[in-house]
């Protein structure tokens, strides 16, 4: 063996066993070792490039959350996890859930859509939406990763912004940064700024970011200055806070063990427009989180940040065992597997449910009585953070600001529980094509609606486009004529299909594709004197009670006319006819109990009376057997 | 749940195959069989008055077969969904179920009133009682009316905790566990119910047709 093969042999072990050690390092945070204080997190910053920050150089670059919190936790596995993965191929689908509906105003669109593919939602791809153009869209509320990273879902076409706004790493402080001055709201900013790679250190409460990338060329680099064309322009530009750093350029992270409900909230708040309680001060906070609980006491995870989603059927679905017990009955009733009491977690209170039938445990998710907003004779809108951008400055504050999702809708879900939901009514321009509705991108039809406020100077502009039947087949028309092999124009609204018939009509019919997307929803929880059935049965078997004979507002806020109503017996296998008539039987309920009693007096008394005289016979009859 | 879906199955569908092959003896021919069920079906629907029949009488046998008409209502309704589906009463049958159960209870009560006199267990049934404990056989006919007085006010003592059970559960006094507890108590109250009032029915409609005076026409 030469000295040239015994070093490169040695060279290689050297590799190996680095790469081994570095491995074990890696993975040193994920191991719990049983000690229950908070590891401080006294850390040194590090760049994508993997260098460690010094404040002193030049250019400043922001710090990576992926380079920086690797050193100890496994990011890859981390980055698989419920929040982050979406985009990834491969990744199962989940229970439907909130998607994120993208609205344009201009193109009178408002359209579900995830890359999770649920039965009622479309790829991003199907409005134009690059994984670029995803996250300027609706990165404001997501805590990076997924799509911001996977370079194999990011398009050639966008090749050249990506290199200029980098990627969009998970922010691990966006959950884990229990400092005050942590901003989720500075993080979404940034990122619809196209300020991908300095978003997480913008946020971080110790750095401040002035410019945005997305007033930089394509040709913009990290190193040079600006061209000149884009002199009067600034260039995304950090600053770290000085004092924030010891001696050795390390940074103190405040990273509790539980964050706290606020930071989950960022993303997981809704609104609901209430039209009597209107303030803030007037509405109430999850009973769960009143009572000093954390979000993550029941939606816990490990390391791979599998989020247990919490609801039932879950364990099962998941492979989880575990999930069953972090479901609302596995704290509050246990699961009687006949293993280890679950129940009692955090002091869950036992429910009695006194006078409330068993079937209603089969029939009803816990959520149907306990969830979301008290029911009322029609559904109310909604506003959410993913939906309405809440949190995020600038975010239109109007009640009624787009998309219209109503709630809550009581929806029977594949497995017969009743659960609330929230509902939105998709609203979009489609090529039909066979039986399937493809979506048209909103810049092709944007114009032609621009065209006809131009035209028509005697139209109020209002926050968004409010179309007669007349320009909707107006704009069907010019559809057609922009591309006449691409299918039969429709318009998608109010759960119908607008398209105009053979006869110049417009005709309106069902589609599955018109039909609304609803997802259950399990927040906010109410106390339990707040609970559907705490006022008796009629809270839900009144004959005019919301929970089967509500009214589910179908909105429509494109086209003129008042929005109509679905009765919500639609989203149930009951007929409206049917719980009418169950309804019905209530009102006589207290008439036939008291005639179940009156029945059960007689027949008792007449059993008492005849038992009394048997005894008396027997007694006699054994007194004579003695003479 | 799967308990009582067992043996409720297994329970009634015995009865009704030793009660099918008992008409079958005496009948001879399972078409026999069939026209004797439908005159007797027949005859539990027909509600005109019979001529010869004292108001009261008249009385006691509509409510006799209101009876027998509502104690099969419940019976399908209530023990369908647990024997096909194994689920708990819910929907339609639900709806249908609750209507009759108090027309049923008050028609029960109405039979106690009218009934228990005739039916009352009189000393020569303990001395049938006696005998049969004592393993000697006793008259045919004695035992038969024994047996059916006695079928009688099994009926009525079962319809208590029936009904009480139903009657409990109505008002917020027990909790999921109690209830379920009720519900059971309910279930198989009526399950016990069914067999009696079946082998009650189908003695009325056999033995007291064969060889005794008809209680049921007087």
């Amino acid at each position: 063996m030469t000295t040239k093969t015994r070093c490169l042999i040695l060279a290689v072990l050297f590799l190996l066993l680095g790469r081994a050690a570095a491995q074990t390092q890696e993975n040193v945070g994920d191991i719990a070792d049983g000690n229950k204080s908070v590891p401080v997190h006294l850390l040194k910053l590090y760049d994508e490039f993997d260098h460690v920050i010094k404040l002193d150089d030049r250019p400043v670059f922001p710090f990576s959350p992926k380079q920086t919190c690797r050193k100890c936790h496994d990011y890859e596995k981390i980055r698989r996890g419920w929040h982050f993965n979406a985009a990834d191929s491969g990744v199962a689908a989940g229970r439907p859930g909130e998607p994120w509906i993208f609205v344009d105003r201009q193109a009178a669109i408002q359209i579900p859509l995830s890359y999770r593919r649920w039965k009622g939602t479309y790829l991003p791809n199907a409005m134009g939406l690059s994984s670029f153009k995803f996250l300027t869209t609706f990165g404001r509320h997501v805590p990076g990763g997924g799509g911001g990273e996977n370079e194999n879902a990011q398009e050639l076409n966008d090749y050249m912004r990506w290199q200029v706004s980098g990627n969009l790493e998970v922010n691990c402080q966006s959950c884990h940064n229990g400092d005050p001055a942590q901003s989720q709201a500075e993080f979404g900013v940034q990122v619809l700024r196209q300020n991908f790679r300095w978003a997480a250190a913008a946020s971080s409460g110790f750095a401040t970011l002035q410019g945005s990338a997305s007033e930089m060329p394509d040709n913009f680099d990290l190193y040079s200055s600006v061209p000149p064309e884009k002199s009067n322009f600034l260039p995304p530009t950090l600053t770290y806070n000085r004092p924030r750093f010891d001696r050795a350029d390390r940074v103190l992270f405040n990273v509790p063990r539980k964050m706290s409900p606020s930071q989950c909230s960022f993303c997981h708040s809704s609104k609901v427009i209430d039209r009597v309680s209107r303030d803030r001060w007037e509405s109430e906070e999850d009973v769960h989180i009143a009572a000093g609980m954390t979000c993550v006491d029941c939606h816990r995870n490990g390391v791979d940040h599998m989020m247990v989603r919490g609801y039932e059927g879950e364990a099962y679905a998941a492979g989880r065992p575990a999930a069953a017990t972090l479901t609302c009955r596995g704290c509050h009733i246990g699961n009687n597997d006949g293993r280890v009491p679950t129940e009692g977690r955090k002091g869950a209170p036992r429910p009695q449910h006194l006078g409330i039938p068993p079937v209603h445990f089969e029939r009803l998710e816990c959520t149907a009585c306990h969830s979301g907003p008290w029911p009322s004779e029609i559904t109310a809108l909604v506003k959410t953070s993913r939906a309405h951008a809440l949190g995020i400055p600038k975010a239109d504050k109007a009640d009624d600001a787009l998309p219209h999702i109503v709630t809550p809708v009581f929806v029977q879900e594949p497995d017969g529980k009743y659960a609330p939901h929230h509902l939105v009514w998709p609203a979009f321009w489609a090529y039909r094509q066979g039986d399937t509705l493809v979506p048209i991108i909103p810049k092709l039809v944007s114009p032609l609606i621009a065209e006809i406020y131009k035209k028509d100077t005697t139209r109020v502009v209002g926050r968004w486009p409010v179309l007669s039947e007349e320009d909707v087949a107006g704009i069907l028309r010019s559809l057609k004529a922009l591309d006449s092999t691409a299918g039969l124009p429709v318009y998608v609204s109010a759960g119908k299909v607008m398209a105009i018939g053979v006869d110049g009509r417009m005709t309106r019919n069902l589609h599955d594709a018109a039909k609304p997307y609803a997802w259950p929803i399990a927040h906010d929880v109410r106390p339990k004197a707040q609970s559907l059935g705490i006022r008796g049965c009629a809270d839900c078997h009144d004959t005019n009670a919301p929970f089967h004979l509500g009214s589910v507002t179908i909105a429509s806020p494109f086209v003129v006319g008042a929005d109509s109503v679905a009765r919500m017996t639609q989203y149930q296998t009951k007929s409206a006819a049917s719980a009418w008539l169950f309804s019905m039987s209530f009102l006589f309920r207290p008439w036939l109990k008291l005639l179940i009693i009156l029945s059960f007096l007689v027949i008792a008394s007449v059993v008492l009376a005849y038992a009394f005289r048997g005894i008396g016979t027997i007694t006699r009859s054994l007194g004579e057997g003695e003479e | 749940m799967t308990l009582l879906r067992i043996v409720s199955v297994l329970t009634i569908v015995a009865l009704l195959v030793l009660i099918a092959l008992d008409l079958k003896r005496r009948k001879s021919t399972w078409k026999a069989v069939g026209a004797s069920l439908w005159i007797e079906f027949k005859a539990v629907i027909r509600f005109k008055r019979e001529s010869g029949r004292s108001g009261l009488a008249a009385i006691r046998l509509v409510v006799y077969r209101m009876t027998v008409i509502c104690f099969f209502i419940l019976g399908l309704s209530g023990f369908l969904p647990i024997v096909f589906l194994g689920e708990h009463l819910t929907g339609t049958l639900l709806i249908v179920h609750v209507t009759i159960a108090p027309l049923f209870a008050l028609l029960l009560a109405a039979i106690a009133l009218l009934w228990a006199h005739r039916l009352r267990l009189c000393e020569n049934d303990w001395r049938c009682f006696v005998k049969l404990w004592k393993r000697q056989i006793p008259e045919r006919d004695a035992l038969s009316r024994c047996l059916l007085r006695a079928g009688f006010w099994l009926i009525l003592l079962t319809s208590l905790p029936l009904i009480l059970a139903v009657i409990l559960g109505l008002y917020p006094l027990f909790g999921t566990e109690g209830i379920e507890l009720l519900v059971s108590l309910h279930a198989y109250s009526a399950l016990v119910l069914t067999l009696l009032a079946l082998m009650h029915i189908y003695g009325t409609m056999t033995i007291v047709n064969d060889s005794f005076e008809n209680h049921v026409k007087e």
